[in-house]
């Protein structure tokens, strides 16, 4: 990585021994976030010995753990310098980089509404990407940390962690690529395939009458299978309705809730919620998550 | 994280239905070669094809196309005529959540060995 001036926090890190429990906390969490405390010796190659050295404890440790069957104990068991050996933290994209391209892979997946929620990037002193909604946040720091909460944070941090690796490609996103207006949302689509059951549905039930009348009615018809079909065509002319009120009764609920959600997303306009914040502008969820 | 209890219901995506064009005219055809064959079928019940040999043949298959015809009407509707909505639910504890262990991913044993199985197999009280 060539941002390293970005951070000289980093290489103070590096020559700080304090600071190994972090490092240590960092490398455990390493499958959610990349690994972002220490840049390891490949910066900085000052002696062909200290190289040497490194190799040499690379190779010991690719013969000690089997990597193809890797798991939380092996991970345990390895101390700081070998887990530092195996990973080079040089193959994680940090810094700088990693926000822009966090930033286009959040904006990308709020664009297909995998995620839900407002991206920004923030740079007032200090740069970070922050991702809103009104059930929740998650900040990205240059160092690939995340913090937040909600389902925002539960959504963002997998994203953190592909845009981290070099092999990922970005996803593509349209011009348009924010969440809609809520005056946009309207509920009816999908009203002519109702019109188109509903012609099923009632083709299906006038047919079904028609043979019980006419069983009950004619005296040629005096076989069972005459009220069977009756009845199977008014169950299936039934079945069809109910689905055609379902439809349209939940569309109009999820329309109005979906509407509700962005408007109070709209509301919270401050560029980074924190929580009072949230809960004086999201009042109905404020309110049911103190009677949790 | 989502565990607060206050998330549950929301929505998270709600994309209108897409009613293509392809898709409409092709459950009008659906819906009109459904009503059709109902009727066609009530006709011929109520006329009696079906008390001789091909006639009966002939009423079971049109009954055939009317169900086949209704699923695929309810499928088109589904996939083209419905909103595409997803909403936040409440992950329920599934029985890979009990009891992990690393090395208990793909389960613990029912029993040692193959004959033990079949005894396992036979008496399931055998020997807790």
């Amino acid at each position: 990585m060539t941002e390293s001036s970005e951070e000289p926090n980093a290489v103070d890190r590096r020559a700080d021994p304090a600071d190994t429990d972090d490092a240590a906390d960092a490398a455990e969490s390493a499958s959610d976030t990349p690994p972002s405390a220490s840049r390891t010796a490949t910066d900085a190659p000052d002696s062909e010995s200290e190289s040497d050295d490194l190799e040499a404890l690379r190779r010991e440790v690719e013969e000690t753990y089997d990597f193809d069957d890797f798991g939380p104990a092996d991970m345990a068991e390895m101390s700081l310098e070998e887990w530092e050996a195996a990973f080079d933290p040089g193959t994680w994209i940090v810094g700088e980089e990693l926000l822009d391209r966090v930033e286009h892979e959040l904006t990308a997946r709020v664009a297909i509404r995998e995620i839900f929620a407002v991206v920004e990037r923030v740079s007032d002193g200090q740069d970070y990407v922050v991702a809103y909604s009104d059930e929740g946040y998650a900040v990205v720091y240059a160092d690939g940390s995340v913090e937040g909460e909600g389902t925002v944070l539960r959504d963002v941090k997998p994203t953190v962690a592909l845009c981290s690796m070099e092999s990922y490609d970005l996803m593509e996103f349209p011009a348009d690529a924010s969440l809609p207006e809520p005056e946009d949302i309207v509920e009816g689509s999908g009203e002519f395939g109702n019109l188109m059951l509903q012609v099923v549905a009632g083709a299906q039930i006038v047919v079904g009458l028609g043979l019980l009348i006419a069983w009950i009615a004619l005296p040629s018809l005096s076989t069972v299978v005459a009220p069977i079909a009756a009845l199977g065509f008014l169950v299936i002319g039934f079945f069809l309705f109910l689905v055609v009120a379902n439809a349209r009764l939940s569309d109009r609920f999820r329309t109005e809730e979906f509407r509700n959600r962005l408007r109070a997303l709209d509301a919270v306009d401050a560029p980074r919620p924190d929580v009072s914040d949230r809960e004086s502008t999201a009042g109905g969820t404020a309110d049911e998550e103190a009677d949790t | 994280m989502s565990s607060s209890g206050s998330t549950y219901g929301d929505i998270h995506r709600y994309e209108p239905a897409r009613e293509s064009t392809a898709a409409a005219i092709a459950i009008v055809l659906l819906t009109i070669i459904e009503v059709v064959f109902v009727f066609l079928f009530t006709f011929g019940l109520i006329s009696g094809w079906g008390l001789s040999d091909t006639g009966n043949m002939y009423l079971g298959a049109v009954l055939a196309v009317i169900f086949i015809d209704l699923a695929f009407i309810l499928a088109l509707y589904r996939k083209e005529f419905l909103p595409d909505v997803v909403i936040v639910k409440k992950r329920r504890r599934k029985w890979e959540d009990l009891y992990i262990r690393e090395d208990e991913v793909d389960g613990t044993p029912f029993a040692d060995g193959a004959w033990d199985h079949v005894k396992r197999a036979i008496y399931p009280y055998y020997k807790r």
